[in-house]
């Protein structure tokens, strides 16, 4: 693979970053290679999602940067490095190393449940077309989680008038939890407060659904987003 | 695995997905996209613009673009 000089180029390519040799080039081994054909194929779908795109999602979002928490719902091996990190952090700003010696108790210290500033809402990702927008906060808690959240139609964009939404919340081992419903009205904004007795490296992810209908918004980190990074 | 997102019929993903997964990939990643892709630059012209060596635009965007990809699966998949 490393041996292949040409098989990284393939975004490059799909992206039209190459210059002109070294384009011919590409496409004369891809007839030849049939990995790097595979390797094409695997991604080739993804430059004209982000086509048409405002600059604006091409920066960072803006509930990433201030949060001193390290995000909510990571999968397990990000949320450790993470706590790595705030907890090397937080033993260098004086902590000690008392600290150290037991990793439950620093969550603790390091995410006291009631200073601090909140956690940053977040945005719920739409998984279908939809006149519904939500964010969500998790706080953590002593008795598991607190879940904030905030739900509303679009502006200009209503489905019709007290339609009913529900909240579900999947855990990693495997169980679906109700966080409650409601009724939603073009104009309104609903905001309630759910909790779950699970922590949030416990929530794989939350949804909001239609009663017996599909889910229309989600909030979940890819497992393996953060390794396939490197 | 997710399923993979395989043709131009299953490009129909919202675009706030989209953004979504974007904004969860690293900063670096979402630059070179910036670069490559919104700003239409080429290899070298990103390299420049990015302070980093052309070969590294190249893993870059090749990394960028499988997160990114990866990201997406996984926002649709929650369903």
């Amino acid at each position: 693979m490393t041996a292949d000089p040409y098989a990284r180029l393939d975004a490059a390519y799909l992206l039209g970053a190459l210059d002109a040799d070294e384009r011919l080039a590409y496409e004369a081994h891809l007839a030849i290679c049939r990995r790097c054909r595979a390797d094409l194929a695997e991604i080739s779908a993804i430059p004209s999602l982000l086509a048409g795109l405002d600059e604006s999602a091409f920066a960072a979002p803006p509930e990433v940067a201030p949060t001193p928490v390290p995000d909510t719902l990571l999968p397990r091996l990000l949320q450790a490095a993470g706590r790595e990190r705030a907890r090397r952090r937080w033993l260098t700003t004086g902590l000690g190393l008392l600290a150290a010696a037991c990793a439950i108790a620093l969550i603790v210290i390091v995410v006291p449940a009631n200073s601090g500033p909140k956690p940053a809402p977040r945005a719920m990702a739409a998984l279908v077309a939809t006149p519904v927008d939500a964010t969500i906060a998790l706080l953590p808690r002593s008795w598991g989680t607190e879940i904030d959240l905030t739900c509303w139609y679009q502006h200009g964009a209503a489905g019709p008038p007290g339609d009913r939404y529900e909240l579900v919340a999947h855990g990693s081992d495997g169980a679906t939890y109700d966080l409650g419903s409601w009724r939603l009205a073009p104009g309104q904004r609903v905001i309630f407060t759910s909790g779950i007795a699970l922590t949030e490296t416990q929530i794989k992810n939350l949804q909001i659904t239609q009663p017996n209908g599909p889910a229309i918004l989600a909030l979940g980190v890819p497992r393996l987003l953060r390794a396939a990074d490197r | 695995m997710p399923q993979p997102i395989g043709d131009a019929s299953e490009l129909a993903v919202n675009r706030r997905l989209v953004v979504a997964a974007l904004g969860q990939l690293t900063q670096e990643h979402r630059d070179v996209l910036r670069e490559c892709c919104f700003l239409g630059s080429s290899v070298a012209q990103a390299a420049h613009a990015l302070g980093i060596a052309p070969g590294t635009v190249k893993s870059r965007t090749y990394y960028a673009l499988r997160a990114l990809r990866l990201a997406i699966e996984e926002l649709r998949d929650v369903e």
